[in-house]
């Protein structure tokens, strides 16, 4: 291939350019004036919601880190937010160990903002609120404003993302990632990232920052970069976390690829429990088949004749192979010729069984510790290959590990120290217990585990700042974003709201000095993200390309007080 | 604007939802076009996506989503017209609807082709993440969110979806035999 031309280059160049048949718009606008003149709108009851148990029991402030909330918000982000509906208590013998707690610094404006910031002062009912418009460009601003409070002020990381159109007409524009410091959320500056990096999550465990980079740009020869991890106590100077210890899943005469979900990391004392998915890099030479030049990728079918179809990406078929277990493993037969293809040694059927069953290659996470400088494999007992990551917490008495499943069930797991885990329940299966069909998080404070459920499209949320008591919620009309004190900062169509009140029938209570241009947002839409316990960030990008750059900045006084 | 466009539209009101379909519909039928790669399919799929947006507006809870939710009921109408064009496909599979392609035209023309036709001959499923990624400029994370997938999943559907589409560049700058034909494909 041409050097200068990457692959994803001219694929963008061609969506943008190799597509000329034009719509008749205003035939296909009539045709759905006629559907719609006939069509009634789909109306459910919205308001108010059932609330299913008792009164709320008074909460210190909790706060969930803003990239839990940008993810779990997104989940949910098209039919809104939450509201506080009840309280269910999780029927727990409390052997899961408490979660242990940790203020997040107080945020402040600073008592001088200059004249040319617009800023001002709201009465609201989380009390006295102060807030700042800071308007900028790329030079200026972060695209996304997410602040971390650090030493000596805040960082916000921008992850970077592509672009299929640029300001200028090239195409395509990357946007890598970005490290941004303010000392006093006004004035912000690029700090260097230890490496040129296109995507990464920035999180904050264990006194100290780190930062989880995944290579989504192939080498020439199509490989991608292992994944790195970097620690620092300061988020300035950082140092590299050795991971190549962590070792794939069996089969070892699989290849694996590797991968560092966002929340990788959890610390408690010395030990580093960290989480790496892992996909199996498997096709047709594994069966004994001609390879792909292209790199290896198949799937497999199973037949009601017990063979196995092997499928390429095209859903071509390559062959019809059979197996037959051996003492050390697999031999490959083809179906038809019922000749040998290959022995594999060391697989079993159990991998060819999941490798027929979730439709693609096997997907898996894998935990493993890291303490004095050893790396070892964490093996829990009785769990399951899953595609689905782990939430991982750190407790005063160790750590939990929790992974939903199927249907929303959440099965957890918990350690003293990382290295013996015993199997705990299983979440979801009984009335009043969480349910998770879309995840479960672990913010700075606490547990929330998400549900959304197609039919009804009603979300709801299970909270836990212990992994025992549970608190349920249900989407009141806005969009949830952050929780400050007692209440709720939701983002709906018209601005911000704050929902202050609990199950007997919360207040809703619009910021009306306080617009935030959500009609203008255009194609660049809008964020909001929390800062420590008493502050948030929204955002709203105007362009569509990212380049004018709005933040407002609202801090509530006297939540700490 | 769009968002009192759509509050109103929530409301039954047809006049505003017409304003608002109107806004959507070359930009929904471009996008359905890239994925179906037929501009009547995509037409059919924008149409049954605006209609379905009309029919569940009211229960879009917050009209600042409303582009990634319009996103999605479009490519579940993609994916439903896709079905259609698999069935079409199968029963004219012994159709050649592409001119060959020489070695007289230019490398870009004989490069296109080679894109479309492998781009055709993936899954309605890697076609859709590629043109989400690719052509919208979305994250993987929005692509998994949008699509309601993990994000690996997208992820390997990406890496095998482009995998192939290289492959299909490769070929195209390798010399070309005077008087060869692309390997014949329907579409």
């Amino acid at each position: 291939m041409n050097p200068n031309r990457t692959t994803e280059t001219i694929v963008e160049a061609w969506l943008s350019d190799g597509f000329t048949a034009q719509p008749d718009a205003e035939q296909m606008l009539d045709n759905v004036r006629v559907a719609v003149a006939d069509a009634p709108q789909r109306r459910y009851r919205w308001w108010p919601f059932p609330t299913k148990s008792g009164p709320t029991p008074a909460r210190g402030s909790t706060m969930f880190s803003a990239v839990k909330f940008v993810v779990a918000g997104a989940i949910v982000a098209l039919f809104g937010g939450f509201l506080l509906s009840g309280v269910l208590t999780h029927p727990s013998d409390e052997s899961v160990p408490a979660a242990s707690t940790s203020a997040s610094p107080k945020v402040e404006l600073p008592l001088e903002i200059p004249d040319d910031i617009p800023s001002g002062q709201l009465d609201t009912p989380l009390g006295p609120a102060r807030w700042v418009h800071l308007s900028g460009d790329a030079e200026t601003l972060p695209d996304i404003l997410r602040p971390v409070p650090v030493p000596g002020g805040y960082v916000s990381l921008d992850d970077g993302h592509h672009s299929s159109t640029c300001p200028s007409g090239q195409s395509p524009c990357i946007y890598p990632a970005e490290l941004w410091f303010s000392p006093d959320l006004i004035e912000w500056t690029r700090r260097p990232l230890p490496v040129d990096i296109e995507v990464a999550h920035l999180t904050n465990t264990g006194g100290e920052y780190w930062l989880n980079v995944n290579d989504e740009e192939e080498n020439e020869d199509g490989s991608l970069d292992p994944p790195a991890l970097w620690r620092s106590t300061d988020a300035l100077e950082w140092n590299a976390v050795d991971l190549s210890g962590m070792e794939p899943p069996p089969p070892a005469v699989v290849e694996w690829s590797a991968h560092l979900p966002p929340d990788a990391v959890v610390v408690v004392e010395d030990a580093i429990l960290v989480q790496m998915g892992y996909g199996a890099q498997v096709g047709k030479s594994l069966l004994g088949l001609p390879p792909e030049p292209e790199g290896e990728w198949a799937r497999l079918e199973r037949t009601d004749g017990g063979s196995y179809r092997v499928l390429g990406p095209y859903d071509d078929e390559h062959g019809r192979v059979r197996f037959e277990e051996t003492s050390g493993g697999l031999r490959v037969i083809d179906d038809e010729t019922d000749a040998e293809l290959t022995v594999v040694e060391g697989i079993s059927m159990d991998f060819i069984d999941r490798w027929a069953a979730s439709g693609e290659p096997p997907f898996e996470y894998r935990l493993a510790l890291l303490r004095d400088g050893r790396v070892d494999s964490v093996e829990l007992p009785e769990a399951r290959p899953e595609g689905h990551s782990f939430t991982l917490v750190e407790t005063d008495d160790g750590f939990i590990a929790l992974q939903p499943g199927s249907e929303g069930l959440i099965q957890t797991w918990t350690s003293p120290d990382g290295e013996t885990w015993a199997v705990d329940e299983v979440l979801g299966d009984d009335p009043g217990e969480p349910v998770a069909t879309h995840g479960v998080w672990n913010g700075p404070d606490g547990l929330v585990a998400w549900s959304f459920d197609d039919d009804t499209q009603v979300a709801e949320i299970w909270e836990s700042s212990d992994g025992i008591d549970w608190q349920h919620h249900i989407q009141p009309p806005g969009d949830l974003v952050a929780r400050l004190g007692s209440g709720w900062i939701g983002l709906d169509g018209a601005g911000l709201t704050i929902y202050p009140g609990g199950p007997e029938g919360p207040e809703v209570v619009d910021l009306q000095d306080l617009r935030m241009k959500l009609e203008s947002a255009g194609e660049g839409g809008h964020g909001m993200a929390p800062i420590g316990a008493n502050a948030i960030a929204h955002g709203v990008a105007e362009d569509g390309y990212g380049q004018r750059r709005d933040h407002w900045i609202i801090t509530f006084d006297d939540l700490l007080e | 604007m769009e968002a009192e466009l759509i509050r109103r539209a929530q409301t039954g009101d047809q006049r505003a939802f017409d304003t608002l379909a109107s806004g959507l519909v070359t930009r929904f039928h471009a996008i359905a076009y890239r994925v179906l790669q037929d501009p009547d399919l995509a037409q059919d799929a924008a149409q049954q996506a605006l209609i379905s947006i009309w029919r569940d507006l009211p229960q879009l809870r917050d009209p600042s989503r409303f582009e990634g939710w319009s996103y999605r009921l479009l490519i579940r109408a993609c994916y439903k017209e896709a079905g259609k064009q698999r069935r079409w496909r199968l029963r004219s599979s012994d159709r050649t609807d592409i001119e060959p392609i020489t070695a007289d035209l230019t490398n870009s023309v004989v490069e296109r082709d080679r894109l479309w036709r492998s781009f055709a001959r993936l899954s309605v499923e890697h076609r859709v993440v590629v043109v989400l990624h690719h052509y919208l400029g979305q994250t993987q994370g929005q692509v998994a969110e949008a699509l309601d997938i993990p994000v690996e999943t997208v992820r390997s559907r990406l890496r095998h979806a482009m995998r192939d589409l290289r492959a299909a560049i490769d070929a195209d700058e390798r010399p070309v035999p005077v008087g060869s034909t692309s390997p014949e494909v329907t579409r």
